[in-house]
């Protein structure tokens, strides 16, 4: 039976009353107390007992805490002094840590992964907030993202696809060739590139491994099949050697060179934007930047970004593209 | 070997003659229904892409029986009267049909909206159901 989010976060309360050293023995009175202060709510002396109740269950159901009435004191205890629901004892230290990690799941996790992860992480973010016992601080990390993008409700059926190994129908429409095709994929991974989603798998269509963004596949559907896999290792090295997720001119990794100008130049030496770039400084500021890599529609997209502050110097074909778009 | 106890899905991918903005993508054969997925690309041949709609009395038929399988909903497409107007004519739309089932073997199937159709209505001739190519859906 799935622990209710609300009962989780009163036995975390009456664990913490339980483990106060400061005030031994609280009496039910104090148990209520605290879950309002802490939680917000009033509940019953009833629901408590039942809380007491289930805490006292082995698990899964509850968590075998050694809960005992003290008829003298008339109040409650943990015979084993050690004992924690959470398993372990956290110092001031390691909440700070577990929090500062939350925050960081919660900023880039809560936004781009399916409600079912965000609904995970809340009730992490719940339980370190009774830890730590501060108040809702204000958001410091911030990342980039646009939230209910199409196709993202998709999650879920195509990441459990890649887990179980299942391959997929779906109906896909190409917005650069404006046409619909229905297609079976046998997905192996979900990516995420600039706030999109893709996912990657086998095309039988293709005849080998292709990426799809989400948000231009319609209505997937498990069919029974036999799954063709496609290794770790062939994966990793069709997504290492791409700029982004749709590769260019039949994805054939080629020499890139382009040329930088000194303001652009910083942002290429601050930071790589792949794992093949090489940068070469000139005494005027300026760079020559290479990379060996599978030309991609998000690398022309880089470089147009730029404007006139980065130029394609080969291959022509690129350089070409470039043009197109310009 | 198929069971055809399970819904079954049919890849089609059939491009509708003269006008090739509108292709059959798949059918799904189900117990109680038979289900036809779409997709409409909009055309420069109306600005603003047009409209679509799907006559209520469209209906399925085969090869192997007189029976007509009635049209029983749609999505993502309204029935007439009501029109989906486009907002350009680089548009498309996915949409679904939903039939009254027809029976899982392997057959020619008829699509028809309107007994005596222009090239704009969304009749299909001959669409052959094979079900030796047919996948098994595994439900949810």
């Amino acid at each position: 039976m799935p622990i209710n989010k609300n009962a989780y976060r009163r036995y975390k309360v009456i664990d913490s009353c339980l483990r106060n050293k400061m005030r031994t023995y609280p009496k039910m009175n104090d148990l209520l107390a605290a879950i309002e202060e802490k939680l917000d709510v009033n509940t019953t002396a009833e629901t408590v007992q039942k809380d007491i109740a289930v805490m006292k269950m082995l698990p899964p159901d509850g968590f075998d805490a050694p809960i005992k009435f003290n008829r003298s004191t008339l109040g409650y205890e943990y015979t084993d002094p050690n004992f924690s629901i959470y398993g372990v004892s956290l110092n001031s230290y390691d909440v700070d840590a577990i929090s500062e990690a939350i925050n960081v799941i919660s900023a880039i996790g809560g936004s781009r992964v399916s409600e079912k992860f965000t609904h995970a992480i809340e009730k992490v973010l719940s339980n370190v907030q009774e830890l730590s016992n501060t108040d809702q601080k204000r958001k410091i990390i911030q990342t980039d993202h646009i939230s209910d993008g199409r196709g993202f409700e998709y999650f879920d059926l195509l990441y459990a696809a890649c887990g179980d190994r299942v391959p997929i129908h779906f109906a896909h429409y190409s917005y650069s060739r404006r046409t619909f095709k229905s297609l079976i994929v046998h997905p192996v991974l979900l990516k995420e590139f600039n706030n999109h989603w893709y996912v990657i798998g086998f095309s039988e269509e293709h005849q080998g491994l292709r990426t799809f963004g989400l948000d231009r596949i319609y209505d997937p559907i498990p069919i029974r099949k036999v799954f063709q896999d496609t290794s770790e290792l062939v994966v990793n090295e069709y997504l290492n050697d791409v700029y982004g997720v749709y590769p260019l001119h039949d994805g054939i990794k080629e020499k890139i060179i382009l040329h930088a100008k000194p303001m652009i130049t910083n942002y290429f030496r601050a930071q790589k934007i792949h794992h093949s770039q090489k940068l070469k400084m000139r005494d005027s500021g300026d760079a020559i930047i290479s990379f060996e890599l599978i030309p991609s529609m998000e690398f022309v997209s880089l470089i147009l970004s730029y404007g006139k502050q980065i130029r394609v110097v080969e291959p022509a074909h690129l350089a070409q593209t470039v043009k197109k778009y310009k | 070997m198929i069971d055809k106890k399970r819904d079954l899905l049919l890849q089609l991918n059939i491009v509708r003659v003269p006008n090739t903005n509108l292709i059959i993508l798949r059918a799904i054969l189900g117990k109680t229904y038979t289900r036809i997925d779409f997709g409409y690309m909009a055309t420069e041949e109306y600005s603003k892409g047009g409209w679509i709609k799907m006559s209520p009395d469209s209906y399925l038929r085969t090869d192997s029986s007189e029976a007509k399988y009635k049209l029983t909903h749609a999505e993502h497409i309204p029935l007439a009267p009501q029109h989906l107007h486009f907002k350009s004519n680089k548009d498309w739309q996915y949409f679904s049909l939903f039939f009254e089932a027809i029976p899982k073997h392997t057959c020619k199937m008829d699509l028809i909206e309107v007994e005596h159709p222009e090239d704009t209505d969304f009749n299909y001739y001959g669409i052959k159901l094979d079900l030796n190519t047919a996948e098994e859906i595994i439900k949810p």
